[in-house]
């Protein structure tokens, strides 16, 4: 029965389905999947999350004026705010993308959030596969300002496998004095946590855009150079 | 221009320096033979240009004597097809002045054309519809074919100015105008080819100060140069439009070191002159005479991955374009490769940002410093266009060799062919260095399939190849049997010959698979609610019918195959699609990515190293 019901799926999903096969076919350009996975809790509310929404801006902007990366970076952003986490945007071409709007409330369901994030990249992944476009192993970007209000322990074990293993790429960023770096560290056993400098969250997109256009510009496969993270970590 | 009604409307006269300008063959093979025909009409040729052409099929100068004998080919086909009268006799004066004459002597008759590649006697002829002492109600019309093989009209005005300027650059060349194409052809001289790198040259050069927007530079050359505006930056420095309209590359602090000095010496002991080649012209200083930077020509375009290597793109450039375009440009991007090749010149970082196309057949070769001259590596390369053999090694460590270049050429010439594809990017592949360093090439060549081409137009596109060029990246990418340069030449002349003939498809993104006309026959979708007629190779529908399989046109096997694959990503939780899963789909008895019949067109065509033209095609049909 469950089949059944699959097969037929609302029209609408299988036409957004084949134009994102029809981009991946148009622009045979290496991919480079981001996973930007956000707080959005209640304690982003005000100006931590004006901030925020200013540095997403920014870094679609820089990456959209980039021609080459442009054509590579795919950007997903995942919200975790309220009960469930949200996916604010799903991956296809960044030129057809709409800069999404965050805004705060409820609590912060991280774990759930960050599987999110990893099943949409596996999506991703696979959707390349099949297709046959070459890609660079996923970037995950985890910005808290505070705990998690659920439990972690499966989804940082997945995401530090892939890690370890060389297939992912984590970023994880503390906002504020409240950010639970330790926690953080759970997810990423390769890159420790930083904290951002007060709400500079401008810096560290600016930072991010220019690892993005490295990377879809590489030269030499993984050992690219990412440029020095200036102005936004706390080291 | 539109040839046809030109034919129709006026005689056509055509001087020797056009019957022997490589630029317009295309138009005399093709274009003017065709509208001949329709309009029944034929070229006017005074005897004398065939006296002239036969004199210089004795000329000591190769390139003439090689231009002359195309010349007395075409001409000959012309009388063969009889599309062509002459008259006069060898006893008349010289082309010019019997040219002269005719039109004067028939301007009040007919409408009159000349097509010439002489400025001067364009000039000449041109004043007589200025005569006012004859009054007439014809015109002459004076014509030439342009360096893109265009027929177009000349522009005294405007030819005025540029002229001038080239004779203040090059005041010091060859005066003799009557021979146009002109035969100084420069000796070669090959440099060296290093054995090993230079080592302990590496470190920075003591400098200063870097010239920055609107300082002066000073160079020996040129002398002092403004720079007058910044038209790029990359990772070693900037670049700057230079008050005397070249470009010049300031280097960061960092990269100005004794190895580039060196090397950029050696480029300029080594001048090379030939449009394209953006080479080094000379050093630049900053005030205080410390290198740090060179001059170069400057380049026109943009980059072949900003401008073809994504379909949007290609199409928003170059919106005219055909598959006969792409193999043209790749043509052009080759001979400047022979060109460096022939020299012992090593490009090394071949690649996409490094090649601007203006079109099909102006392309520049930018960044030539970091060109691999003698014992001097170059330092920088890309994934894609590297040989699976030096992956991950380090580029400045080592001299790479003529091999590893020719992997560079198949791939280059791969995502001109199939845009911006990369050879070896497939279905459950990986990185682009994984599967390079992979090996395997996932195209198929007959019965040797791997199932794993990717998706899209990219497996109608190699389809649709002949079977020489499929055969040479087989054997490049697969068999480690690199093509050089000058064979990769031949292999797309024979497919710019195959797809002028017809033989094969000119669409830049063809929507199905390679039917030979002998072979194509339709079938009726058998997907519920289709019931579209659609056209199958006529072994494969018979195939399918024994087998019991259902007939399915393309747009129906895709949307299957979508929602196939959206069911296995998104179907139900946790059920990620299993090779299992996707070879049961593939084993259907559609394998869209198997190609089994091969045709190869070219084979029945005999030898197909010859032009290929509408011409002969034309007579051929009449021969038997």
């Amino acid at each position: 029965m469950m089949d059944h019901f699959n097969a037929f799926r609302p029209k609408h999903d299988l036409e957004e389905f084949s134009l994102s096969r029809q981009e991946l076919f148009d622009n045979p350009t290496a991919r480079v999947p981001i996973c930007l996975v956000l707080d959005c809790s209640g304690s982003m509310w005000g100006e931590p999350i004006s901030e925020l929404n200013k540095g997403i801006q920014l870094f679609m902007k820089a990456i959209r004026q980039d021609d080459i990366a442009a054509h590579s970076a795919e950007i997903a952003v995942v919200s975790f705010g309220d009960e469930e986490p949200k996916c604010e945007l799903n991956f296809t071409s960044i030129g057809n993308q709409a800069i999404p709007f965050l805004t705060a409330s409820g609590r912060t369901p991280m774990g759930a959030a960050v599987k999110m994030g990893l099943d949409m990249l596996e999506k991703r992944k696979k959707m390349y596969s099949t297709t046959g476009v070459d890609y660079y192993q996923p970037w995950l970007v985890l910005m808290t300002d505070g705990a998690p209000t659920d439990d972690i322990t499966l989804a940082a074990e997945r995401s530090s496998e892939l890690a370890n293993a060389k297939k992912l790429t984590v970023f994880p960023i503390g906002v504020g004095s409240a950010a639970d770096l330790q926690t953080l560290a759970k997810f990423s056993p390769r890159r420790t946590p930083v904290r951002l400098k007060g709400l500079n969250f401008s810096a560290f997109f600016e930072w991010l855009s220019k690892s993005v256009i490295a990377v879809s510009q590489s030269t030499i496969g993984e050992s690219v150079k990412l440029p020095e993270a200036k102005g936004w970590g706390e080291l | 221009m539109n040839i046809q009604k030109i034919v129709a409307k006026y005689k056509i006269f055509i001087d020797t320096c056009t019957w022997m300008f490589p630029q317009a063959v295309h138009f005399l093979e093709n274009e003017l033979p065709r509208a001949l025909y329709s309009q029944r009409e034929t070229v006017k040729l005074p005897v004398r240009v065939i006296d002239e052409v036969n004199k210089h099929l004795k000329s000591e100068i190769k390139e003439t004597r090689y231009k002359a004998r195309k010349a007395a080919e075409m001409i000959k086909l012309y009388i063969r097809g009889k599309i062509l009268e002459g008259f006069g006799s060898s006893a008349d004066n010289f082309v010019d002045q019997t040219i002269l004459t005719v039109f004067t002597n028939y301007r009040t008759k007919y409408h009159l054309a000349f097509i010439t590649q002489d400025r001067k006697l364009a000039q000449d002829v041109d004043n007589l519809n200025r005569q006012k002492s004859v009054r007439s109600n014809k015109h002459i019309l004076v014509l030439t074919i342009n360096q893109f093989g265009q027929l177009s009209p000349w522009n005294f005005n405007l030819q005025e100015s540029n002229i001038q300027e080239l004779m203040k650059k090059s005041s010091h060349k060859s005066e003799n105008k009557k021979i146009p194409f002109s035969p100084s052809r420069e000796k070669m001289k090959k440099l060296p080819l290093g054995k090993k790198v230079k080592v302990g040259i590496d470190h920075p050069l003591p400098v200063l100060e870097i010239p920055q927007l609107n300082q002066l530079i000073s160079t020996r050359r040129f002398g002092p140069l403004r720079l007058i505006e910044k038209v790029g930056s990359g990772g070693e420095g900037d670049i700057y439009l230079t008050s005397n309209g070249q470009i010049c590359k300031i280097y960061k602090k960092t990269s100005i070191t004794q190895a580039k000095l060196e090397k950029l010496c050696i480029m300029l002991k080594y001048p090379i002159d030939k449009s394209g080649i953006c080479w080094p012209q000379d050093l630049v200083f900053n005030s205080r005479q410390q290198f740090v930077g060179y001059i170069m020509p400057k380049a026109v375009g943009k980059p072949l991955q900003r401008s073809i290597f994504v379909k949007p793109l290609l199409q928003k450039n170059f919106p005219y374009w055909k598959r006969s375009h792409l193999v043209q440009l790749a043509l052009a991007i080759l001979e400047k490769i022979q060109y460096l090749h022939e020299r012992n010149i090593i490009i090394g970082d071949l690649n996409p940002l490094n090649i601007l196309i203006k079109n099909e057949r102006e392309v520049f070769l930018v960044d030539t410093d970091s060109f691999q001259i003698a014992e001097y590596p170059c330092p920088v390369g890309t994934v894609n266009y590297t040989a699976p053999e030096i992956q991950g090694k380090k580029f400045g460590g080592f001299l790479r060799s003529f091999q590893h270049e020719y992997f560079a050429v198949a791939t280059l010439i791969f995502m001109i062919l199939l845009p911006g594809k990369a050879p070896f990017a497939q279905q459950d592949g990986g990185s682009p260095q994984e599967n390079i360093k992979n090996g395997n090439f996932p195209y198929p060549l007959g019965q040797n399939t791997t199932g794993k081409a990717p998706d899209g137009p990219w497996r109608f596109i190699w389809s649709h190849l002949p079977f020489k060029t499929k055969e040479a990246f087989y054997r490049s990418f697969k068999e480690q049997e690199r093509l050089n340069t000058m064979e990769w030449i031949q292999v797309l002349k024979h497919y710019e010959y195959t797809i002028s003939k017809g033989y094969l498809s000119d669409e830049l993104f063809p929507q199905g698979h390679k039917i030979p006309a002998e072979k194509r026959t339709t079938a009726i979708c058998q997907e519920p609610y289709c019931g579209k007629e659609f056209d199958i190779h006529i072994d494969r529908k018979k195939q399918m019918v024994e087998n019991g399989n259902k007939l399915i046109c393309y747009k129906c096997q895709e949307k299957i195959q979508e929602e196939k694959l959206m069911k296995n990503l998104y179907g139900t939780e946790n059920e990620i699609t299993s090779k299992d899963q996707m070879g049961s789909f593939r084993s259907n008895g559609i394998d869209p990515h198997q190609d089994p019949f091969l045709f190869d067109p070219s084979q029945m065509a005999g030898n197909t190293n010859q032009p290929s033209s509408f011409l002969q095609n034309f007579l051929n049909r009449f021969k038997s």
